[in-house]
């Protein structure tokens, strides 16, 4: 019976080992592809993303790298969401995208057992309806203490259909 | 000579093999002695019956039966040494590849030399290092700005009433509408 259950775990083990293999694998082959089937434009544009990205420090390359993993975990529509929101955030002036970011900043300051206390609600609001979801924010005390040209912004970046 | 050594010789005795005053000392022993004569004769019996034992052949069936049964037990047992012997090898060697592929990872930044791929139009680029990284290079900056994104949606969590003060909000409003 430990027999069994050890070369069942070795068995899993190896299993696991092939598919992350696999994975890589596949990875490095789409992106072969895709690298081939570029247009010259684009391809410039990657070698110039690539040299940025060489000069960057290993911290932010650690974060985009993490901030990918945690992007590909999501599911199509949060991506494309995602998608949606960071084009709006792009189209923002810089003014209006300095606001953002210190809003944001608020929740940098914040201390550890409460940004993990955020992040447990943030995932329980995850599956909520969208209809519960803008009640929520409608009824938060953030969204009432925006001024009028805030409320414009973040309704933007959170509520874009609306 | 004891009956014990006498019993023990007389196989040795039927054959022939023991030297003449011997095989004489047995022949008298045997005349005198009840209880070994016994045994002689028992002994006498039982290689009558095996010269009297025909061979006969299994039936082809129970033969091949037994010859394939020899040979399963043969491959169970190889089956049992090998398959634990040959996953653990994989294991050796899966861990050995992950654990290269990590610090390959680690490393990324100062490729060898001798492994480095530069493109002919672009000296300072390693096409093999930006091909292996290309699904975050062609939209770095996307992912560079996930987190804060993501972070958006945390602003209205973070100064979200508490409980007892929507309560006391949803009592007020009882109130009213009393």
């Amino acid at each position: 019976m430990t027999r069994n259950v050890l070369i069942a775990c070795m068995v899993f083990m190896v299993l696991l080992q092939g598919s992350y293999a696999l994975a890589e694998d596949t990875k490095m082959r789409r992106n072969k592809l895709m690298w081939e089937s570029m247009s010259p434009e684009e391809k410039n544009r990657v070698i110039q993303n690539y040299r940025e990205w060489k000069s960057s420090p290993p911290q932010k390359r650690e974060k985009v790298r993490r901030n990918y993993d945690a992007f590909s975990d999501l599911s199509a529509e949060e991506r494309q969401k995602l998608r949606e929101r960071y084009r709006n955030y792009k189209s923002l002036e810089p003014g209006r995208r300095e606001k953002v970011r210190e809003r944001l900043n608020r929740i940098d300051s914040l201390p550890p057992e409460s940004r993990v206390e955020i992040e447990r609600k943030y995932m329980r609001v995850r599956e909520q309806s969208a209809h519960e979801r803008m009640k929520r924010l409608q009824d938060s005390r953030f969204w009432n203490n925006l001024s009028a040209e805030e409320k414009e912004i973040f309704k933007k970046l959170i509520i874009p259909d609306n | 000579m004891e009956c014990k050594t006498i019993q023990e010789m007389l196989p040795a005795y039927h054959d022939r093999e023991l030297k003449e005053a011997v095989f004489r000392e047995i022949e008298e022993h045997l005349t005198l002695c009840e209880s070994c004569r016994k045994v002689n004769v028992t002994l006498m019996e039982t290689w009558h019956l095996l010269t009297v034992w025909e061979d006969c052949e299994p039936p082809q069936r129970i033969a091949t039966m037994i010859v394939s049964g020899i040979a399963e037990q043969r491959k169970i047992r190889w089956v049992k040494i090998v398959l634990p012997v040959a996953a653990g090898l994989l294991i050796v060697i899966g861990l050995t590849f992950r654990f290269a592929g990590l610090q390959n990872e680690e490393h990324m930044q100062m490729p060898l030399p001798e492994q480095v791929h530069l493109s002919t139009e672009h000296p300072d680029v390693n096409e093999d290092e930006l091909i292996a990284d290309l699904h975050i290079l062609e939209d770095e900056e996307f992912f560079d700005t996930v987190e804060e994104l993501v972070k958006i949606d945390y602003l209205p969590l973070v100064e979200e009433p508490k409980q007892e003060e929507t309560n006391k909000e949803r009592s007020s409003l009882d109130v009213t509408l009393t």
